[in-house]
């Protein structure tokens, strides 16, 4: 193929999977707010099907490229991660939607999301070790300065507002607690990569990585959320639960488009 | 690059030779390939050198006198010693 032609696909791939994504999150917020009398349903389903579109596809990734190789084993990491987040999700809409327990906080679906940073934790890192190559310094600095102030400021925050209100569980402060540091200890590698962004063709938007920070903008929301009895906006939390899962979904289709090797590229050669 | 992955490996090596890199099996042009690596891959192909700099030096004794130079100037170096 020629290589000008191969650039223009490659360029046409990306801005209509931006513009399906953000299309995608317009819609799936429009219609949650449309029946925002079943606000909890429609936020609940909308959020497992994007995560399970997101399984269906690293399930493809890995079937077609495999586990050997640093890219095999990062991607299959991926998977489980994502896998045991669909579980998590599942499991939450279950309890709200089935059993009619309203916010299942803590629950099963927490201990199967925080098992899920292990491995999606070992994707990002083995990522930023290519990501990341010829970031400055000073980039770093800035970021791990930020994300310390954060986080200390953040869970201070959490502990004073666990005291003034009634008395609670402790092991529900312990995981709204957990949520930010995990976050902020993957925050630091995306944001310094998303921050370093733009270079290469095929790597220049780290869709994992802008999925991650979505995810931990979410999170935080949730935590002052969680110990507050979920007394505030659950629709604004969601977009960004569903803005992470869907550019999760929209990174590794974009990978599964342009990294694996196919059939298309075997007919060229 | 074998290390990345059978499947990525196959995939940068098409984008390659349709760049005409691996044209002559008896001459590989390294700044050209590290070029069109860095604008295909962006910062994976720093670490794509850096790893073929490992290879290199576990497996062909390859040394530099800069350590701490870039990756690709320490291949070219070597390239440049061997080539003597």
């Amino acid at each position: 193929m020629e290589v000008r032609k191969e650039i223009q696909e490659i360029k046409r791939g990306r801005r209509n999977l931006i513009i399906f994504l953000i299309a995608m999150i317009i819609v799936a917020n429009a219609a949650i707010l449309a029946n925002s009398e079943n606000l909890v349903s429609f936020t609940d389903i909308s959020r497992i099907l994007a995560i399970g579109s997101a399984s269906v596809l690293s399930i493809i990734v890995v079937a077609r490229q495999g586990v050997t190789g640093i890219f095999g084993r990062t991607y299959f990491a991926l998977t489980l991660g994502i896998i045991l987040w669909l579980a998590a999700e599942t499991t939450w809409g279950y309890y709200e939607l089935v059993l009619q327990i309203e916010r299942p906080f803590p629950s099963l679906a927490d201990a199967l999301w925080l098992a899920g940073y292990g491995p999606v934790g070992y994707h990002l890192f083995a990522m930023s070790k290519f990501y990341g190559r010829g970031v400055r310094k000073y980039k770093i600095v800035i970021v791990v300065a930020g994300i310390a102030i954060f986080s200390t400021l953040y869970i201070q925050q959490l502990y004073s507002i666990f005291g003034i209100i009634e008395e609670g569980s402790e092991l529900g402060l312990a995981i709204s607690i957990a949520y930010p540091v995990l976050d902020a200890i993957l925050f630091m590698p995306a944001l310094v990569i998303v921050w370093n962004s733009g270079r290469g063709h095929l790597t220049s938007i780290p869709w994992i990585f802008i999925s991650w920070i979505s995810l931990g903008i979410a999170d935080t929301l949730l935590g002052f959320l969680a110990i507050q009895n979920f007394e505030g906006d659950i629709f604004i939390i969601n977009i960004f639960y569903l803005g992470a899962y869907l550019c999760m979904a929209a990174g590794i289709w974009w990978y599964n488009r342009f990294f694996i090797f196919g059939e298309k590229q075997a007919m060229d050669t | 690059m074998i290390s990345l992955g059978p499947s990525i490996q196959k995939t940068i090596m098409w984008h390659m030779n349709n760049r005409g890199i691996f044209a002559d099996p008896k001459f590989l042009d390294v700044n050209s390939l590290y070029t069109n690596l860095q604008e295909l891959m962006g910062p994976y192909a720093e670490e794509i050198m850096e790893m073929t700099w490992e290879r290199l030096e576990t497996h062909h004794g390859a040394q530099s006198n800069k350590p701490s130079s870039k990756p690709i100037e320490k291949i070219r170096e070597w390239l440049t010693e061997v080539a003597k």
